[in-house]
């Protein structure tokens, strides 16, 4: 179980077969064999480790969720007195007159 | 010479309305009424009667957050901005420090006075409630700031759209 509350078995549509089943190529940590068929990749065979940590990423993305927002102290005081504030009339002289 | 239509990241004065408060003051009935007040109103006249509010506007700086390609019905999305000098020392503090994550600092003072784009204040503003002229401009950065920041504010989950961004990056790469 992840951080995530997934299992990382979750996060991808696995399958288990035994050594006996297959006959797979070894693979180390940051390595993998792409297996091709008529020339095209169908598949790649990684360590445990990477494919674990590949579908943690993707738990871990399906995860996130934005945080729910509280305004701070500062934007309800801006909030709070927006309708006062007015031009001044230094800045009054420069609306309105086109580019 | 015509006007230059808005463009995103500019900032434009315009008569910004505020928010619908209550009580409210109207052309069709004396003194003021609460929402329930206007309810029975439309009740007694029928649904289909056309209320003209009367509502507070301000002359205000404002960050377009759309240009006139993305507003072609003739509202623009905005952005309400606040004098900095009028705001009290301690939120001053904060903007500056950069704590106060709904206010938004801008690089682009208008005469001369230090603004920030208070991110709770989106607003829609009509074209014609625009002024021609452009008070300034906000960079590239501190647009992708406004919009993270409009993000949190309104919880917006982007969650497909980030990974659909993603994977058409990987795709122009020729990573997929």
């Amino acid at each position: 179980m992840n951080p995530y509350g997934m299992n990382y078995r979750d996060a991808m549509k696995t399958t288990t077969k035994t050594a006996e089943q297959v006959r797979i190529p070894k693979v180390a940590v940051d390595e993998a064999v792409i297996v091709t068929r008529h020339g095209q990749e169908i598949a790649a065979v990684v360590s445990i480790e990477d494919y674990r940590l590949l579908a943690n990423l993707k738990a871990a993305i399906a995860a996130t969720r934005p945080a729910p927002y509280r305004p701070s102290e500062a934007a309800l005081e801006a909030w709070a007195t927006d309708a006062d504030e007015y031009p001044t009339e230094d800045e009054l002289r420069t609306i309105g007159r086109g580019e | 010479m015509t006007p230059a239509p808005p463009l995103r990241g500019e900032i434009r004065w315009a008569l910004v309305p505020h928010a619908f408060e209550a009580p409210f003051a109207a052309a069709e009935w004396d003194g003021l009424r609460d929402f329930d007040g206007v309810a029975e109103y439309l009740q007694t006249t029928g649904a289909r009667a056309l209320v003209e509010l009367r509502i507070r506007a301000t002359m205000r700086p404002i960050v377009l957050l759309q240009g006139w390609d993305a507003a072609q019905h003739g509202a623009y999305a905005v952005l309400r901005t606040r004098r900095l000098q009028t705001l009290s020392p301690a939120v001053r503090a904060s903007v500056r420090a950069g704590t106060a994550s709904d206010l938004v600092l801008l690089d682009s003072p208008s005469a001369g006075h230090e603004r920030v784009a208070v991110i709770a204040a989106i607003s829609r503003v009509h074209g014609t409630a625009i002024d021609s002229t452009i008070a300034g401009r906000v960079t590239d950065d501190t647009m992708r700031l406004i919009d993270e920041r409009l993000a949190e504010n309104l919880d917006l989950d982007l969650g497909n759209a980030v990974e659909r961004r993603v994977e058409a990056a990987l795709a122009e790469l020729g990573i997929s």
